[in-house]
């Protein structure tokens, strides 16, 4: 039976993809993020732009499958779920997440799976 | 008349909008010397405005945190200096509607969204499809001159916008890549640096709702 997902989206651009959790609250958590990293933020600028060529999947809590981070997301061919509300605080305690960019899930990847 | 920025004001917000950008980018995006963005560049990394990040292959600097406050007070004080915020707020109101239309274009490009919600790749295999989206683009690209004309009257740092929106919107029936492209001055690019550049000017919040 598939698990409830632990954050739910919009679905922005399609695929799905697993990768440790990274959240970004600013420019200043740039420096640690690594590529394979799924990142999980509040919203984006032109300057985030460089995170998704390295990124695996990007999960945003504002925006929409409009929004200029699912364009940017779809240009880079990684899985993206947006205005998943409360994601940061709701991703903070988890390693490892499946991000589910057609449906617009977030699940947990125990760390037998990792 | 239109106010002229100072250089280090254009270097700052060089980073900004580009968002990581090395410094040749830097010096490029306002017309500025190598040498003399060298130089700034070096002193807004003493003062931790900027910081160095490397992703894949690609090196380049972004503003910090105070950076971006440091930046937004350059851009404020600029503003009321110049009595051009009122023009700039109500060039933002037009300009949020186009910016609808401009995301919603940019989403079609790319894909199609089937009626049960599902996203199907466009492969810009069917002409007839495409051809619409075009159309609104090139209608945006007209639209965008007088808002361009408005913003530069009053600081010349918002020249280009137009030209260069045009520019890509040109070249996109025969390459796509010009509609919502990451590596080149796509239609796209050029537009999200216009977004970017109203935001920042006005020290609005991109997290508060109020649109993509």
């Amino acid at each position: 039976m598939p698990e409830v997902p632990i954050v739910t989206g919009a679905p922005a651009s399609r695929g799905v993809v697993a990768g440790p959790v990274r959240l970004v609250h600013s420019v200043d958590d740039f420096g640690a993020v690594r590529p394979g990293d799924v990142i999980v933020c509040r919203t984006t600028d032109p300057s985030w732009t460089a995170l998704f060529s390295v990124a695996a999947a990007v999960v945003t809590e504002t925006g929409g499958i409009l929004s200029h981070a699912a364009i940017v997301a779809r240009e880079y061919g990684i899985p993206a779920v947006v205005a998943a509300e409360g994601a940061m605080d709701a991703l903070a305690n988890h390693r490892t997440i499946s991000v589910d960019g057609t449906n617009g899930h977030v699940h947990a990847v125990r760390s037998t799976q990792r | 008349m239109t106010h002229v920025s100072r250089s280090s004001l254009l270097a700052l917000h060089a980073i900004r909008l580009g968002g990581f950008v090395d410094t040749q980018a830097v010096a490029d995006r306002y017309g500025m010397p190598v040498a003399l963005a060298e130089s700034l560049v070096r002193d807004f990394r003493e003062s931790g405005w900027i910081s160095r990040f490397r992703f894949g292959a690609d090196a380049g600097w972004s503003l910090t945190e105070s950076g971006r406050v440091e930046n937004e007070r350059l851009l404020a004080d600029e503003l009321s200096q110049c009595g051009a915020k009122a023009l700039m707020e109500d060039v933002y109101r037009m300009f949020l509607p186009l910016n609808a239309r401009l995301v919603q274009a940019c989403t079609a490009w790319q894909l199609t969204i089937l009626p049960d919600g599902s996203m199907q790749d466009n492969d810009h295999g069917d002409a007839q499809r495409d051809r619409p989206i075009l159309a609104e683009l090139e209608s945006l690209a007209h639209e965008l001159i007088p808002l361009t004309i408005q913003l530069t009257e009053r600081l010349a740092r918002f020249s280009g916008y137009d030209t260069r929106f045009a520019a890509a919107v040109s070249l996109a029936a025969d390459n796509p890549e010009m509609v919502t492209g990451t590596k080149n001055d796509s239609a796209h690019r050029v537009w999200f640096e216009l977004h970017e550049d109203l935001i920042a000017t006005l020290g609005i919040d991109r997290a508060l709702p109020s649109g993509p």
